[in-house]
C-alpha cells in the first residue's frame, strides 16, 4: 500500500474535476426539454410523441480504487448517475415541446424542464472549487517537504 | 543490528520525526480527497502513541550507556526493516452537519497539514544541521 501522496491528491483533482465538468453540463442543459423522445399511443390507438427532458447528472464518490478496494487510500468516481427529482413543469400550448393536446393525457399543454437548478449548481460548483483547491494545496505542500528532505542530500 | 553513528544523538529521532509526518500527510491527504465521499470516515495516524513511544525512546537513551536511540514497539506504532509502520485510525467525530455522514472537516484538516509540514521541514533542517556538524568534524574545518 506505498501510494506516493500526489497520487491521493491527484484522484481527489480528478474527481472535483468530472464534478465540475457535470455542472457545466448541468448548467449548459437547463432549459433542454427535450434529450429524448417517447413514442406512446393513446386509448383510441393514435400515436404522439412526449419529449424527455434533460435529467441532472452526479457523480458518486467512493474511497479507495477500483482496482484495490475500499481501504486504499484516494477517491475514485465510478459512476455518473441521473437525479430522479422531478422535472419542473410549465403550462405553454404552443412550446414545440408541449405534450400534445390530442394526447388526452392529464398533463396536456405541458412543457417539462429539466429538474437542474442554476442555484444549487453554483453552490455545487463554489464546494467543488475549494476542494479541488484544497487539494492543490496538499500536492503544494507534499512539494515543500519532499524538497527539504531532498536538501539533505545536498 | 550493528551499531553506528547514526543511531547516536538526535538524528534517529529526527528520522522517526519525519517518517511520521510523511505518514500523517499521507493521512490528510486521503481525507482531503474524500472531503465530498458518502460514508467516508477522517482517518489519522495515532499523533498520542507516536509521541509516548518517542518519549519511552529518548528516556532508554538517556538510561543506555551506549546513547543508542531506538523506537520500540507501541500501540499503533511499529518499527520495521523499513521504517516505522502507522496503524490508521479513524475519527471520532460526529459530522452531523453533513447529510452525506462524512465527518471530514476541510478547516481542520488544512490546518493540520500546514502544522505537519512544518514539523517535517524542521526536522530536516535540524537533520542537515547534524549532517553538516559531522562533515566538520570528519573534515577538521568549519564549512560555510
Amino acid at each position: 500500500m506505498n501510494v506516493s501522496p500526489i497520487d491521493i491528491s491527484a484522484s481527489g483533482m480528478r474527481a472535483q474535476r468530472l464534478r465540475m465538468d457535470l455542472i457545466a453540463n448541468n448548467l449548459a442543459n437547463v432549459d433542454t426539454t427535450s434529450s429524448g423522445q417517447d413514442v406512446r399511443r393513446t386509448p383510441d390507438g393514435q400515436t404522439y410523441v412526449r419529449h424527455v427532458p434533460y435529467r441532472r447528472k452526479v457523480a458518486l464518490f467512493t474511497q479507495g480504487t477500483p482496482a484495490k478496494g475500499n481501504k486504499a487510500f484516494g477517491v475514485s468516481t465510478p459512476k455518473v448517475v441521473d437525479d430522479a427529482a422531478p422535472f419542473r413543469m410549465e403550462h405553454n400550448e404552443s412550446h414545440p415541446h408541449a405534450v400534445p393536446a390530442s394526447s388526452g393525457e392529464k398533463d396536456a399543454g405541458f412543457v417539462y424542464f429539466p429538474n437542474v437548478h442554476p442555484i444549487v449548481e453554483t453552490v455545487d460548483m463554489m464546494s467543488a472549487a475549494r476542494a479541488y483547491e484544497a487539494n492543490l494545496t496538499a500536492v503544494d505542500m507534499y512539494k515543500s517537504m519532499s524538497a527539504a528532505t531532498m536538501r539533505l542530500l545536498a | 543490528m550493528l551499531s553506528t553513528m547514526f543511531d547516536r544523538g538526535s538524528l534517529p529521532a529526527l528520522e522517526a520525526m519525519m517518517q511520521y509526518t510523511s505518514a500523517r500527510h499521507k493521512a490528510i491527504a486521503n481525507n482531503i480527497a474524500n472531503v465530498e465521499t458518502v460514508g467516508y470516515k477522517a482517518m489519522d495516524v495515532p499523533t498520542a502513541e507516536f509521541e509516548k513511544a518517542l518519549a519511552r525512546a529518548f528516556e532508554e537513551q538517556r538510561r543506555s550507556p551506549t546513547g543508542v536511540f531506538e523506537m520500540a514497539s507501541g500501540r499503533g506504532v511499529r518499527p520495521t526493516a523499513d521504517g516505522l509502520r502507522f496503524r490508521s485510525v479513524e475519527s471520532k467525530e460526529t459530522g452531523i452537519l453533513r447529510h452525506i455522514e462524512n465527518n471530514v472537516d476541510l478547516d481542520v484538516e488544512m490546518g493540520k497539514m500546514v502544522k505537519n509540514g512544518g514539523l517535517h521541514n524542521l526536522a530536516a533542517t535540524l537533520l542537515s544541521h547534524q549532517f553538516t556538524m559531522m562533515r566538520e568534524a570528519i573534515g577538521e574545518r568549519v564549512i560555510g
